[in-house]
């Protein structure tokens, strides 16, 4: 709760038991002061560093940057408080948009932006969480700088109504990948639990401009965990696509960054892999634990261009064969024509042929 | 088919064949850029502006970039010409862009030539494989030989063509070639390019030559040097559109 108190008590400033009072742009404002609840997660250590790191850099930049960031600022409003718009100033502003900045990857920008110009909303069609996946699908494309950033609760009981105070950063900022925005291992990773089949996952997305740090309007969901065969019904359909897969330990891989997706709605499949050279010239491959479905099993022809350090730019046509065998499964590229170069960078479309 | 509206690279107007729907975009184009121009060397990518496709955006896929280079060596004019390919895709649904090359600046007229296909993702589940047909080629006079892992499939709208050399008899091997592709659709015609050789003289990149389709006939008028020399051979990868009547 904050309070405008009363002429006796302006020009108080810091804590105090309970209470924390401090001056802004002329009025005295009592709030409640606020405690942690538990122990700083390794997240939130990382998060107030950033914010320390940022605060910290405001001081090193030269008068003219400090005065561009005030002038920015002056056109900007923060939240409404007890119904008046606050300013914000620039070393707020500074430190507002460098986080958002830096959490998304991003170094701390010195220099303010020209312009803030405005951030779209984010539009989709659907999100699902299942015991197995979390994915938003039709995310409506937006070009570069602007990433998607999604936050995601916990599994909360469904008697919950409104529980996006409990939402935490589950993307800083990711590129939708055709519509689908896939954080199934981050929310795993982050939350560290599945949600339970009836509770409910909180949601919230908006796009961030990763030039200027400004965020979009932020869009509010709530899904309930439901199993993977519900989600078939409703219509969640899994898509071919296989990047990051288990690597099966008894050989050596020779293909890295790799993403093979068979998702084209046609007899072709997309690859974009780097073949690092295996132990015989001109083959490479991966060596997985995960089983290939049927369906995208069997060759296809692709070209691939070498990338090593003196720069050359050779040519190669490869076929790639996706294989299935007891031990491992496979995904074996040979070259088949044009000149060896390694490691190269096979990319581009294949037509899956019988 | 239609006509390209602008370009960022000082490129005239170019042409594209195309065929179009809503999961992909075929085209099939040849124009030629001058590398050293003011435009070619201020744009930090290759943006050609066309009217609306049917897609609004694309996978990555690979265009031939070819640059001529003739060398007078023991008194003898020697075709060293050599390219690469270049990432393309769809970037919006009035813009195709192509990479710039930092390797190509400087490099007079460059020639490019399309013949891809620019896939779109998350259509849905992989559909039934597509039936190849073995490539094999008729001469009168036999001296130009296809590796028989050669193939080509046939769609409706476009055919892919997935082509390796297999050896060329001596006498022919700096003479114009000619062959008919067996049971290849005669409605489909375009330039290609057939990537690779050993070019000793520019080793950075693949030797590359331009052939051309049409009718079922291959055709090339000339090559690099030691084309038909080492191995791998060069191959040609190519879809290529049919014109048929809709």
């Amino acid at each position: 709760m904050i309070v405008r108190p009363s002429i006796a008590f302006s020009g108080f400033s810091g804590s105090a038991k309970d209470v924390t009072a401090r001056h802004v742009h002329g009025r005295s404002i009592l709030s409640c002061r606020t405690w942690p609840t538990g122990m700083a997660t390794p997240v939130q250590l990382v998060r107030r560093a950033s914010l320390r790191q940022i605060s910290k850099s405001f001081q090193t930049l030269t008068a003219e940057q400090m005065a561009a960031w005030n002038t920015l600022a002056k056109g900007v409003k923060s939240k409404t408080i007890l119904g008046e718009a606050a300013e914000i100033s620039g070393l707020n502003l500074y430190i507002k948009l460098n986080y958002n900045r830096v959490m998304a990857g991003y170094s701390i920008m010195a220099d303010a932006p020209a312009a803030l110009r405005a951030v779209p909303n984010v539009v989709y069609e659907a999100a699902w969480v299942t015991p197995t996946a979390v994915i938003i699908k039709g995310v409506e494309h937006e070009e570069l700088p602007f990433k998607l950033v999604v936050r995601m609760s916990g599994g909360q009981s469904n008697g919950v109504s409104k529980g996006w105070s409990k939402t935490v950063i589950i993307s800083p900022g990711m590129e939708e990948d055709w519509g689908d925005a896939d954080v199934t291992k981050l929310y795993f990773s982050t939350i560290g639990v599945q949600p339970a089949l009836g509770e409910k996952v909180f949601l919230e997305m908006y796009w961030l401009n990763t030039n200027t740090g400004v965020t979009g309007f932020t869009i509010q969901d709530a899904i309930t965990c439901i199993t993977d065969e519900e989600a078939a019904i409703e219509g969640l359909t899994v898509r071919f696509k296989f990047n990051e897969m288990d690597l099966y330990e008894g050989k050596t891989s020779s293909v890295t960054d790799y993403d093979l997706d068979f998702s084209t709605g046609i007899s072709a499949a997309y690859i974009d892999a780097v073949c690092i050279a295996g132990a015989t010239e001109g083959y490479s491959s991966l060596y997985l634990n995960t089983e290939f479905p049927e369906q995208v099993r069997g060759p296809f022809y692709c070209v691939a261009r070498s990338t090593d350090a003196n720069g050359n730019l050779k040519v190669q046509l490869c076929i790639v064969e996706v294989k299935h065998s007891k031990k491992y499964d496979q995904i074996a590229i040979s070259t088949m024509g044009g000149n060896y170069g390694h490691p190269s960078h096979v990319f581009g479309v294949g037509i899956r042929y019988e | 088919m239609f006509i390209s509206t602008s370009n960022n690279f000082g490129a005239g107007q170019i042409q594209f064949k195309d065929y179009q729907c809503d999961k992909y975009v075929i085209l099939n184009s040849k124009f030629t850029v001058d590398t050293s121009s003011a435009a070619y060397l201020a744009a930090s990518r290759m943006e050609i502006k066309v009217p609306d496709l049917s897609i609004g955006r694309s996978v990555e896929v690979p265009v031939a970039i070819l640059f001529t280079d003739r060398r007078t060596i023991n008194g003898e004019t020697v075709n060293c010409d050599g390219g690469t390919v270049l990432k393309s895709k769809v970037a919006d649904k009035n813009t195709i862009v192509i990479e710039r090359h930092p390797l190509f600046n400087n490099k007079g007229v460059v020639t490019i030539i399309i013949s891809a296909m620019y896939a779109t993702l998350n259509n849905g589940n992989p559909p039934q494989k597509m039936q190849r047909t073995m490539l094999q080629t008729h001469q009168d006079d036999p001296y130009l030989y296809m590796s028989d892992l050669s193939y080509f499939v046939t769609d409706e709208h476009w055919v892919f063509l997935c082509m390796t050399l297999q050896n060329c008899t001596r006498n022919y091997d700096k003479l114009p070639w000619e062959t008919t592709l067996v049971n290849f659709p005669t409605d489909a015609a375009a330039d290609v390019a057939f990537i690779g050789g050993v070019n000793a003289y520019n080793p950075q990149v693949s030797g590359m030559s331009e052939a051309h389709i049409e009718g079922g006939v291959f055709t090339m008028q000339e090559r690099m040097y030691n084309f038909c020399e080492g191995y791998p051979k060069p191959f040609v990868f190519a879809f290529l559109v049919r014109d048929t009547q809709e």
